[in-house]
């Protein structure tokens, strides 16, 4: 089962790399470095492993309750796992990916044909936008939509260069230093290619639909690219903080509008939360874009390493099923100086062997000695 | 007032509203001629059936004149449009499996204490000064 033993040890590493950015994130407070370090736990995901890492000891503990150990004890378990159980795993992701890609493909369809209806925004909006982007040297500036609807305005990728839809509505109702920040905001996304990144999200999404921390390496990620957005535009436009604050409350009563007569709904905590630290550290001034270099570069650099590395456990080696029901019990063995380990019998050449052929095994093998990595448990 | 919930449609019946939008009102013959120039009794069987679809999810009413339908759309088209875009967006964004939007904020469902929570923090924090330390950008 070589694609499951590469499956768990992406996820694996995945997840040691997604720790370390979740450090940094909340820790060290560094969103540059989380957001390369969460977009390296995705890459790491979809990356297949080029340099294996063999791992000795827990292995075997893990082959013998997959059932994989080579143990005769398992070998009933075995013949069952290696047989059967890989195909209706691979059946049942292909079809989850498949479903979810699918139901995916459908919405951005849906989405791309009521874009169709949409318009281009108005003059001055446009040339804004082309001053603001030429400022920010953005080689393939967007295209300009206005949008009918309250949604919240918003960059997605097109065909040859993205676009930014803005919501007809609330154009109306900003002032020039809003409108400026604004259409900041949404550049800064697309020269750091965050429309790009959720290409990628949505290829792990799709691929890893049976993984919970993909939806919350998501929402990480994607806070780590708003606080960088934030950080730019206040530092492009500092005296512009209080406005650019304001802008995203506006943005939310225009898209939610609080009915008359207020109703206690269910809170979201988390939500709220992460916008009052926004709002905060929108407001702060010393809280400017802190670059350590060294810290960064050792940071990614080691994230780097991970990515082309795999985890090998011990998947290798068909069992053979045993026939003798005496043989299956457990029996304690010296192994040089040290404590007797519990091993589960070997199968030896003979039993190994089938009736007519002739034996390739190992010499320990042939003389059945039980070999080191074929225990499974300790006493 | 509370937002009236459009039902969903397909491009096609889309595509029909689109026509009534631009025409005010218009009969299935007016409809089947503009939409598929070259149809015969098989198009206007579609379109009948469009509008149909149409009528049922309340967004197309009709009056009969004389001897024909006359149909007209009951649905401004900036509400349709945004509404749908509204849907599908939501299902596209950040808390959906499948993102692929890139939004200024993350609209979750805020209290009306918490907007002023919210509100209130605006107002009263200061900007605070950079201190001697210049960050670079």
């Amino acid at each position: 089962m070589p694609w499951l033993s590469c499956v768990v040890s992406n996820v694996l590493l995945a997840l040691l790399l997604a720790l370390a950015a979740w450090f940094v994130q909340w820790r060290i407070r560094r969103p540059a470095i989380a957001h390369v370090l969460w977009v390296l736990v995705l890459v790491k995901l979809v990356t297949p492993p080029l340099v294996n890492v063999p791992l000795h000891g827990s292995p075997g503990i893990m082959a013998c309750t997959l059932g994989t150990c080579g143990c005769r004890q398992h070998a009933p378990r075995q013949t069952l796992v290696y047989d059967t159980l890989p195909w209706v795993l691979l059946a049942t992701w292909s079809a989850g990916a498949a479903v979810t890609g699918w139901t995916a493909w459908r919405r951005w369809r849906r989405f791309r044909r009521l874009i169709a209806h949409t318009s281009p925004a108005p003059p001055e909006w446009q040339s804004l936008a082309a001053s603001l982007a030429s400022e920010l040297s953005i080689r393939c500036p967007p295209e300009i939509l206005a949008m009918p609807g309250r949604l919240s305005p918003l960059v997605v990728p097109g065909r040859y260069r993205p676009r930014m839809l803005l919501p007809m509505a609330l154009l109306g109702q900003l002032n020039a230093s809003q409108s400026a920040a604004l259409l900041l905001h949404e550049l800064v996304h697309i020269k750091r290619g965050d429309h790009l990144v959720r290409m990628l999200e949505l290829t792990v999404g799709v691929a890893y639909w049976w993984l919970p921390i993909v939806g919350s390496i998501g929402r990480q990620l994607r806070a780590c690219e708003e606080t960088c957005c934030d950080m730019a535009v206040v530092a492009h436009l500092p005296q512009s903080r209080r406005d650019y604050a304001q802008l995203l409350l506006d943005v939310l009563d225009f898209v939610n509008p609080l009915p008359e007569q207020a109703v206690p709904q269910a809170t979201a905590m988390s939500a709220a939360k992460g916008l009052e630290q926004r709002l905060l550290a929108i407001l702060d001034a010393t809280q400017g874009t802190r670059h350590t270099w060294t810290a960064g570069v050792c940071t990614v650099g080691l994230a780097f390493a991970i990515l082309p590395c795999g985890l090998r456990y011990d998947f290798a080696g068909r069992p053979t099923p045993v026939t003798s029901s005496a043989e299956r019990e457990p029996a304690a063995v010296p192994i040089g100086p040290g404590p007797r380990l519990a091993v589960c019998p070997v199968a030896t050449s003979a039993e190994l062997e089938p009736a007519t052929g002739a034996t390739h095994l190992p010499s320990s093998d042939r003389e059945g000695e039980p070999r080191v990595k074929d225990f499974c448990c300790s006493s | 007032m509370k937002k009236r919930q459009f039902a969903s449609i397909t491009a096609a019946e889309l595509r029909v509203l689109e026509e009534l939008w631009q025409r005010g009102e218009a009969t299935i013959r007016d409809l089947r001629d503009a939409i598929y120039p070259q149809g015969g009794s098989s198009k206007f069987a579609t379109v009948q059936k469009l509008l149909s679809r149409l009528v049922a999810k309340d967004l197309v009413h009709r009056r009969k004149d004389e001897a024909n339908w006359i149909f007209q759309a009951s649905v401004a088209r900036d509400d349709l449009i945004g509404g749908e875009l509204r849907r599908v967006a939501d299902r596209l964004g950040g808390n959906s499996m499948t993102p692929l939007l890139t939004c200024l904020v993350e609209i979750g469902e805020l209290t009306s204490q918490e907007r002023a929570h919210l509100r209130k923090l605006l107002d009263e924090k200061p900007v605070a000064k950079r201190g001697p330390q210049s960050p670079s950008s």
